[in-house]
């Protein structure tokens, strides 16, 4: 073997990289994980604007503020496509304050009244200032303890303010929010001061809303709530809770039938397993990938796939001990042969996973991510970390008996026979108490299956003790069947 | 073990499950979920007590006519039509006034634009999935191959969506975004499962002086399926123990990548490799006939 010393080194910096990452990274878990909400809001047309990307940046700007004012830790909002936003709250409870707070245009003006000079009935209303003219908005107490809307107005604001009421004592000033009236009431006094209240009838939870909504400023254009998904938190964490739980006892299945079938490189292929999840670990939370409940199903799908390389190197490699070969050049065949198979499916996966992640939503997404990144490491483990660990094996010599194989489980099909020896599927299960067996035991009971069946099969290992010593003779034996 | 000497047998089993499928298709069809038709999806639990009847009623003093609601335990499932901010406000307000605490669980909510968008996707992406593969495998084998894999990977999608629409008659199972990511799911594990086959039938061509090309398909089919049934065996056992175990928001995901895997595994082993003999044969006939 060429480069022993390189692939081993490798190996371990890689492992030592992945254990350090997962023990100093957090894993980032999607919104229907944690729980929380997730909306996309589009952008409205109005007679004076058409969306275009400035105003989608303004209404994000916007949007970004409001979010703040709620408090919610980790939030994220960004554009999607031309007129659309997504804003992803994760772990809030209250969704229909949320959703009032951000999807509100909030358009505040304060008007004067227009009078018919005739009659002195009011005949309209004028906008003298509006929500761009503030600094500030607060939730407040009016004398009779009711909640108000406390603003201060900038210097500019605070100039036309000063103006305006001086012109309309004792007359209405309403305000409007969103084309609506919701209080107006009469100017007593020129105020200067800057300051000035909204009293209207609010319950403290719409004071609050439309304090921050004041503050953040009014969006360009209306939006238009077109997607939303809310995760309660209990069934985020039970979603989480179990996903993992199953997936420990399925791979743990698989563990125990890998064993069971293919004996030691079974036990091979379950530590490169136990390695390759620890691999892919880290590398979601390197990126980050943000998992969701499609995602872990993915990931641990993609581990029931990975031993699939495993098993195609091992299917050959009892191939090549059945024709007789001995142990070191039927491992080196058997990784050989399988290779281009396990190249070319797991091309095929990859293609779709690509197309999944490039045309797919956000939840499928996280599902082609997951397992393209399972599909790539698999490939790894299995043929450099399953081989180095196979290599390192093969050559001790208490592991050269070919019990230890299995080489007699399963179907021999040999082309050159007319009619293929049918043993059938018969796992060694038959032969054993149906118990799940520890893995420490293996051993033990494969002793016992020493000589029974599989090796009396082939010719015993004493070709090949003389020959692995020669690391030409194997090129020989090549040559040799070449010509064949 | 003559596999491939069975192959009408398996053409037949094959049948016996899409058949069905197909006439539940055409008869009921699938049973989309709001992210095809748009809607708005409540999943709530009230603390308190709550009949069908008493919830419809605050339903309809929100003007909501149409809904559909289902009950299991405590826990309530409402489908109506896409609810804009005030609308779902309101119905919450009323729902919490008239029932006392509720927990929800589920608010989701699809607009008709964005439905309208993931039903085009979705199509886009089954069809561009295939197309891609069709090409990669014509480029690695011989074009026969590509198509008669791909009549398997049909084969497949049968199978799902069938049995789903006999599902959504039975259980009100239904189809929704990850439906699509498990079928596409099943699209790739299926052709990495008869590449396998092609790969070892490519292999064993190097005896087609001393055998004809249907026994080398059934040899290499012999010699690939161990690895194919074990393979599948270990994705399998995962997936049950998800299924048991895991959460049931993507219960019905995860039956169908059962369905997927197994079907796909089936596909691979008794359909596709058959159908290139078949083919093969047909081509050699009409050789002999035009000599």
């Amino acid at each position: 073997m060429k480069f022993r010393g390189l692939r081993w080194g490798i190996i371990l910096i890689v492992l030592a990289a992945a254990i350090a990452i997962n023990y100093l990274m957090p894993l980032k878990e999607g919104l229907d994980l944690q729980g929380g909400m997730e909306v996309v809001l589009e952008a409205q047309n109005t007679k004076n604007i058409t969306v275009n990307r400035e105003v989608m940046q303004g209404v994000k700007a916007v949007i970004e503020n409001r979010v703040n004012g709620l408090g919610v830790s980790e939030p994220l909002i960004q554009l999607k496509g031309n007129n659309s936003v997504l804003v992803q709250l994760p772990g809030i409870k209250d969704y229909q304050n949320a959703l009032n707070v951000i999807g509100k245009t909030a358009f505040l003006e304060f008007k004067e009244p227009i009078y018919d000079t005739a009659t002195g009935q009011i005949t309209g209303w004028k906008t003298v200032l509006t929500g761009a003219d503030l600094q500030d908005a607060k939730v407040g107490y009016d004398s009779n303890s009711k909640p108000v809307v406390d603003i201060t107005f900038n210097s500019e604001g605070a100039k036309k303010f000063a103006e305006v009421t001086a012109n309309n004592i004792n007359k209405p000033l309403a305000i409007f929010l969103d084309n609506k009236e919701i209080s107006a009431p009469i100017v007593k006094e020129a105020i200067t001061g800057g300051k000035a209240q909204i009293s209207g009838n609010f319950t403290l939870q719409s004071a609050k809303e439309l304090a921050i909504q004041i503050k953040a400023g009014a969006l360009p254009v209306p939006v238009k709530l077109v997607e939303q998904r809310v995760v309660g938190p209990t069934i985020g964490k039970d979603a989480v809770d179990s996903g993992w739980k199953a997936g420990f006892i399925g791979l743990l299945l698989v563990a125990i039938f890998m064993v069971l079938y293919y004996r030691l490189p079974g036990l091979i292929a379950d530590l490169a397993l136990v390695l390759y999840g620890l691999i892919v670990l880290a590398i979601f939370k390197l990126i980050p990938v943000t998992l969701t409940l499609p995602g872990i199903a993915g990931f641990i799908l993609s581990i029931g796939m990975a031993v699939d390389a495993n098993i195609l190197i091992f299917e050959r490699l009892k191939e090549e001990l059945r024709k007789g070969l001995p142990l070191i050049s039927a491992m080196d065949l058997g990784f050989k042969r399988a290779l281009p198979a396990i190249i070319d499916s797991n091309a095929s996966t990859l293609i779709t996973t690509a197309v999944l992640f490039t045309w797919g939503s956000s939840i499928i997404k996280g599902f082609a991510v997951t397992l393209a990144i399972g599909v790539i490491i698999s490939f790894f483990t299995a043929v450099i970390i399953s081989r180095a660990l196979m290599d390192l094996v093969v050559h001790i010599e208490f592991f050269k008996k070919l019990g230890f194989y299995g080489a007699g489980v399963g179907i021999n099909a040999s082309i050159t026979d007319e009619v293929p020896g049918e043993t059938g599927i018969s796992s060694s299960e038959a032969s054993k108490p149906k118990t799940k067996i520890p893995v420490s035991l293996v051993q033990e009971i494969n002793k016992d299956e020493n000589g029974k069946g599989s090796s009396e099969v082939f010719s015993s290992g004493e070709r090949e003790k003389k020959q692995e010593k020669v690391s030409t003779s194997r090129k020989d034996r090549k040559a040799k069947r070449r010509k064949k | 073990m003559n596999i491939i000497g069975l192959r009408k047998w398996f053409y037949g089993l094959s049948l016996l499950i899409i058949l069905p499928g197909i006439v539940s298709l055409v008869l009921f069809g699938l049973r989309p979920s709001i992210d095809f038709t748009g809607g708005t999806m409540i999943q709530m639990r009230p603390e308190n007590p709550v009949s069908i009847s008493t919830l419809r009623s605050v339903l309809e003093s929100n003007n909501l006519k149409d809904t559909m609601i289902q009950q299991s335990g405590n826990s309530f499932i409402i489908r109506t039509k896409p609810l804009n901010i005030e609308e779902q406000k309101a119905l919450v307000s009323s729902l919490e006034s008239k029932l006392g605490k509720i927990s929800f669980d589920k608010i989701d909510m699809i607009g008709p634009t964005v439905s309208a968008e993931l039903v085009r996707q979705a199509i886009i992406l089954v069809f561009v999935a295939a197309f891609l593969i069709i090409l990669y495998l014509s480029f690695r084998y011989k074009p026969v191959f590509a198509i008669c894999g791909v009549i398997a990977l049909l084969h497949d999608v049968l199978v799902i969506t069938g049995l789903f629409s006999i599902f959504g008659v039975l259980f009100h199972a239904e189809v929704d975004s990850l439906f699509v990511t498990a079928v596409l799911s099943t699209i790739g594990y299926s052709m990495h499962d008869s590449i396998i086959i092609f790969d070892r039938i490519r292999e064993n061509m190097k005896f087609i002086k001393k055998h004809t090309f249907e026994e080398i398909a059934n040899f290499s089919t012999l010699q690939t399926i161990s690895r194919s049934i074990n393979t599948s065996f270990t994705v399998v056992l995962v997936l049950i123990s998800l299924l048991i175990f895991g959460s049931p928001v993507i219960k019905w995901f995860i039956v169908a990548l059962l369905i997927g895997i197994i079907s796909g595994t089936y596909s691979s082993i008794f359909n596709a490799t058959a159908l290139v003999v078949d083919w093969t044969n047909f081509r050699k006939k009409m050789k002999e006939k035009s000599k």
